[in-house]
């Protein structure tokens, strides 16, 4: 058995080795970066595959961003449209008929000339039904392509979709819609390489592994150099991209750590410049010691709680209203502060598109005007008002927030409300069937127009879970797009938005931020409303 | 093990040490006399003891609810009002503490002891009575251990709805697994040992056996495994939390407040230090009281 | 002994059969499908999706195409990782998980072990206590808790290594300190608990009548014995501990296998699920044989049967 004294000497020793070993002054992932123009940025979770029409979350639209370029990219700051493989085009007056004159120098990874048949090919496959592409409706303005793509036609040639020639491309569409450009740019609009994804499987087979880092091409600013799952993708940048001359950006490490604390610690340790997101305990800390890190843009999302408007008590507007008045938005963003956020006024996030909803304050802090609504509606100061759940997917973030509102739901309006947490699918499934009484949700505009929010509650829509229908909102919805000039469009918007806090299908209550650190090397990074940020300026400064 | 270190007949006689268990009273008198002179396992068992009076009693003497927000304060670090400090949403951190060890201290001690309860039992069964039996028995737990146990709270809850019972149920379908093979093992030891044929040989039952002479002298590895199973348990509770079964917010446990404490542990370091400390304090002592009770229950080494 | 071995690997496939059967309808009857979304995915566009799987055949025959597939040790294509097969997920994370459950096994044991044994022997000395204080700490400090305190000492305020990922040798530290130390810990107690039952027993009080040296007793006599419930702790621990931990992994982002044992079940990754579950089941049954083995082999008084 070891003396204690030669236990002392082997311990000093391993602490001198330690120190030795730690005392070399070790460049991080970062330093090295800034050196040689390598990105790292967090993206979370891990994509499901790289097949633009078959994209899941948003955090990996930031990698086919890099990997692809529809006709309009985006401008980084505020994020209107630009050219992108589409170096102009022309609308006719009427607002139906788009025609695209595609860059002559536009080339696929391979060296391939992108095209307009490419074009043409690719929105085939995404609106095909076999390849089950869940963004479909981003081309449903399109004239033939909601029918197309529901299977009541297999002919492609009804969709106004067509190649004129190499370069040049027409979209028709069966009513105007001022967001068309913004959406081509979109994932749902990215070209796919024809004979790749012919090379691995039928053209409207999902998931054939054409997207796999040996095989895939693709025609945007960066191309796939390898995917190490659970770790990061690498891309690199392309050559052969038609602009790669001012592209400046070497490579792009896209990491996948999905815990957010995880997350902050790398950034922290200097193994990423740019994250997905900031831990709520942490935005104090960097608002009070380093703000330049901490970027917390608005975002184009609504926070709210949904009501199922079909069952009582929540079939009463009544008592809606009681619920929505009750509530001190103010003090509840106030529980998560330094995050940006703006407590909700209307449903749609403001200052969209010129956009902000100014009629009559429906969603301010009245509770006595509460209670009284409450009473009307058969429970004074809240007696017999049946057990109601607070239900939200296990987050815990949603719970601090549920738990605010149960307190002032109990003050308020003396109803105890149980808060209910369910693991994620669980809760997804009874939304999506109406097995809910009041749940938290959200909504992320998918366009920059108030449109992609108001036309969510329409009767028939696939994402209104409230079971709320009104024709006239229907129809205002349907009407809006028809309406050509902008100020008049926007003040259909304002008679939507009455209708919808008149009603009250859901309580808003504040419009979110997407909160980020970003290390000060990045240089051409921009907070914006979508949280897109296209990487053909993005460059990093060694300071 | 090895025989020839073993004289056949000694005068301390093996039959000897059991035989004092069926004494009843005598060695559960003497056991408690050891017990007493143990400083460390009265020392544990007081701050058992006086922990879960205050968690049971404490809270009605408190001006504050567990739930009473103040937004406005949001966290703050200890104070003559809040002795531990306040949470993100400006709620009393001992106040929650003290209900919150209502629900650790509750589930955690019971749900371990229906875990140890079947373990003990089935492993003692399958160890002595080896064989096919012990063969099938033991490939059930291999099969238990195997199941998807995310899948299996969630079905739980699917058909049988939210209730308390059902998180002892979630509980003890893992936890007992481990302690089962444990016993099994001692078991499978001790049988062969010669006590345990002498008492054979005298006719006694196989029920008499196992639990009279068998399960006292493994009393050792159950007891530590019993010490080590009960903080698992806590933190599993705050897993089922996780998935919808067991403490529902704005309740806490420990281990729900550890989870949120670990969490916020750079910001606001109170909101782990206090439930953390609490949570080491109680295993410690459990420990103490474990291994002193192991001591105390241990008539061989008593004899020195 | 080689007959008990047989015999024990061939209860393998009835075991594999009925957790396969019982995962694979439990896995269906959970609600929420591995489509669910926040964002509902329009019905038209779902049915296509279940039929790209097959999931709209009955499941019966689901079940039978599945078993068949098996057979030949396809483990069917992944529902969240769609262009890679189950077969290749286990086959890029199992290795990380191996490394790393090794390497934790190993602080597990070597410090586990020795401090159990010193503390029994020595029993309410200052080493004892001090031993039992370390085990105590393992036991009641959580790994997410221990974990980021590495982190943020040795990564963020010192520098040396690595907060996340799996690149070099360096990355390998923390992490296996972080779930060995809590091994370590049961196996520190298991080991003085099982030591102190033995050291008590006649047999030993005879060999140090004997005169027989006190460290040949622990290590001839007392440790053959003291190991048992060790070893039985560890048939299902080595399981776990090489197929990976949900929590060391996330902390420390290692592209293992632990964290898809869980999020395959969250994200109803029906074929995923089971083919973790296979694995784990496959461990769990060699390694409670080789237990079992060991058990034989420390106390030559049982006998293989």
């Amino acid at each position: 058995m070891p003396t204690p004294r030669t236990k002392l000497c082997l311990l000093v020793s391993l602490c001198c080795l330690l120190s030795a070993a730690g005392c070399r002054p070790r460049e991080t992932p970062v330093e090295l970066g800034n050196r040689t123009q390598v990105l790292h940025q967090n993206i979370g979770a891990e994509p499901q595959d790289l097949d633009p029409p078959l994209m899941q979350t948003n955090a990996h639209y930031q990698v086919l961003m890099a990997l692809y370029e529809g006709l309009t990219g985006y401008d980084p700051q505020d994020l209107h449209p630009v050219p992108g493989v589409a170096e102009s085009w022309d609308i006719s007056d009427d607002g139906l008929t788009y025609t695209f004159h595609l860059r002559a120098n536009a080339r696929w990874s391979n060296g391939d000339p992108v095209t307009a048949p490419d074009f043409a090919f690719s929105a085939q496959r995404t609106l095909t039904p076999a390849l089950g592409s869940a963004y479909t409706f981003y081309y449903f303005v399109v004239r033939g392509a909601q029918d197309f793509a529901t299977g009541k036609t297999k002919d492609f040639a009804t969709v106004g979709i067509r190649a004129l020639d190499e370069h040049t491309l027409r979209i028709e569409l069966h009513q105007p819609a001022p967001y068309l450009l913004f959406l081509l740019g979109s994932f749902a609009w990215m070209p796919v390489h024809r004979a790749t994804v012919e090379k691995y499987g039928r053209f409207d087979q999902a998931y054939t592994g054409w997207t796999k880092p040996d095989r895939i091409v693709t025609n945007g600013p960066f191309a796939l150099t390898d995917w190490r799952p659970g770790q990061e993708i690498t891309v690199r940048r392309n050559d052969r991209y038609w602009d790669a001359a001012n592209v400046r950006l070497s490579e792009i490490h896209f990491h996948l750590i999905e815990n957010i604390d995880t997350e902050e610690r790398a950034f922290r340790s200097g193994q990423l410049h740019l994250t997905e997101y900031v831990p709520g305990p942490k935005l104090k800390s960097y608002h009070d010691n380093e703000p330049q890190l901490l970027k917390a843009a608005p975002f184009f999302m609504t926070y709210f709680y949904g009501f199922d408007t079909k069952r009582a008590p929540f079939n009463d507007v009544r008592v809606r209203q009681a619920f929505s008045l009750a509530l001190d938005r103010d003090r509840l963003i106030a529980s998560e502060p330094y995050r940006g956020l703006r407590s909700a006024r209307a449903y749609v996030p403001p200052g969209v598109d010129g956009y902000t909803y100014e009629g009559p304050d429906q969603l301010h802090f009245d509770p006595a005007e509460a209670r009284r609504l409450l009473a009307a509606a058969g429970y004074p100061d809240g007696k017999n008002f049946p057990a109601v759940d607070i239900t939200f997917p296990t987050n815990g973030r949603h719970q601090q927030i549920a738990e605010v509102l149960q307190q002032m739901w109990q003050q308020n309006l003396g109803i105890h409300l149980n808060v209910v947490n369910k693991e994620g699918r669980v809760y997804y499934e009874e939304l999506g069937r109406k097995l809910y009484q009041l749940a938290r949700a959200g909504w992320v505009g998918d366009y920059l127009d108030a449109h992609a929010f108001l036309s969510v509650y329409v009767s028939d829509g696939g994402q209104n879970n409230s079971g709320w229908a009104d024709p006239t909102y229907d129809r205002l919805v349907h009407d809006s797009l028809n309406e050509r000039d902008r100020t008049k469009r926007q003040a259909i918007y304002h008679e939507l938005e009455a209708i919808f806090l008149r009603e009250l299908p859901i309580i808003p209550l504040f419009h979110d931020s997407s909160p980020h650190l970003v290390s000060p090397a990045v240089q051409g990074y921009y907070p914006n409303l979508l949280n897109y940020h296209p990487y053909q300026r993005m460059w990093l400064k060694h300071p | 093990m090895r025989s020839p270190t073993m004289p056949s007949t000694t005068k301390t006689s093996p039959i000897a040490a059991p035989a004092q268990v069926e004494a009843g009273s005598s060695l559960w008198q003497d056991a408690w006399h050891r017990l007493k002179k143990n400083r460390l396992a009265v020392t544990g068992g007081a701050v058992l003891i006086v922990l879960s009076l205050l968690c049971v009693a404490g809270p009605w003497f408190m001006r504050i609810s567990y739930q009473e927000q103040n937004l406005d304060l949001g966290a703050t670090a200890p104070d003559a009002e809040h002795w531990f400090g306040t949470d993100t949403l400006g709620r009393d951190l001992f106040v929650r503490l003290l209900y919150g060890g209502r629900i650790s201290l509750g589930v955690g001690l019971s749900a371990t002891f229906v875990a140890l309860t079947i373990g003990v039992i089935y492993g003692a069964i399958a160890g002595y009575i080896g064989g096919k039996i012990d063969a099938l028995m033991m490939r059930l737990v291999d099969i238990i251990y195997a199941l998807p146990f995310t899948i299996f709270v969630i079905l739980l809850m699917v058909f049988f709805g939210r209730n308390i019972i059902l998180l002892f149920v979630a509980i003890g379908a893992v936890e007992w697994l481990t302690m089962a093979r444990i016993v099994r093992g001692q078991i499978m030891t001790l049988k062969k040992m010669e006590f345990i044929e002498a008492a054979r040989s005298l006719g006694l039952s196989n029920t008499r056996i196992i639990f009279s002479h068998l399960l006292p002298n493994a009393l050792g590895p159950i007891i530590v495994y019993t010490t080590l199973t009960i903080p698992a348990v806590m933190l599993l509770e705050a897993f089922l939390s996780f998935l919808g079964l067991g403490v529902q917010p704005p309740m806490s446990s420990w281990g729900t407040l550890i989870k949120d404490g670990a969490e916020k542990m750079e910001e606001f370091p109170w909101l782990l230090i206090f439930p953390g400390t609490i949570f080491s304090l109680t295993l410690f002592s459990l420990n103490f009281v474990g291994d002193g009770l192991r001591d105390a229950l241990d008539v061989r080494a008593a004899k020195d | 002994m080689l007959r008990f071995i047989v015999r024990r690997l061939l209860q393998v496939i009835p075991v594999l059969f009925v957790i396969i059967t019982a995962t694979f309808f439990m896995v269906r009857f959970v609600p929420g499908g591995p489509f669910t979304a926040e964002k509902a995915i329009p019905p038209e566009i779902l049915k296509n999706l279940e039929a790209h799987y097959g999931l709209d055949q009955p499941l019966w025959r689901q079940y039978l195409s599945y078993l068949g597939k098996i057979a030949h040790g396809d483990l069917g294509p992944s529902f969240k990782y769609s262009n890679r097969t189950v077969n290749e997920i286990i086959a890029d994370k199992l290795p990380v998980s191996l490394e790393l459950g090794s390497l934790a096994l190993l602080v597990a044991l070597l410090v586990g072990l020795p401090l159990g044994v010193l503390a029994a022997v020595r029993r309410n000395s200052w080493l004892d206590y001090i031993a039992s204080t370390v085990g105590m700490l393992g036991i009641s400090v959580p790994t997410f808790v221990l974990g980021p305190l590495l982190v943020l000492f040795f990564a963020i305020h010192l520098g040396w290594v690595n907060a996340s990922g799996w690149y070099g040798p360096s990355d390998r530290v923390l992490p296996a300190l972080t779930l060995g130390f809590v091994y370590a810990a049961y196996i520190m107690r298991l080991t003085r608990g099982g030591m102190l039952e033995v050291l008590n027993q006649d047999y030993i009080r005879t060999a140090r009548a004997k005169g027989a040296s006190e460290s040949r007793i622990v290590l001839r006599h007392a440790l053959r014995g003291g190991l048992l419930p060790v070893v039985s702790f560890l048939g299902p621990a080595i399981a776990g501990i090489l197929t990976g931990s949900f929590v060391i992994e996330t902390i420390f982002q290692i592209p293992g296998l632990g964290r898809e044992f869980v999020n395959s079940a969250f994200n109803r990754d029906y074929t995923l699920v089971l083919g973790t579950v296979i694995l784990y089941a496959s461990l769990i049954v060699l390694l409670n044989l080789a237990a079992d083995v060991a058990q034989v082999w420390l106390n030559p008084k049982l006998k293989f049967e």
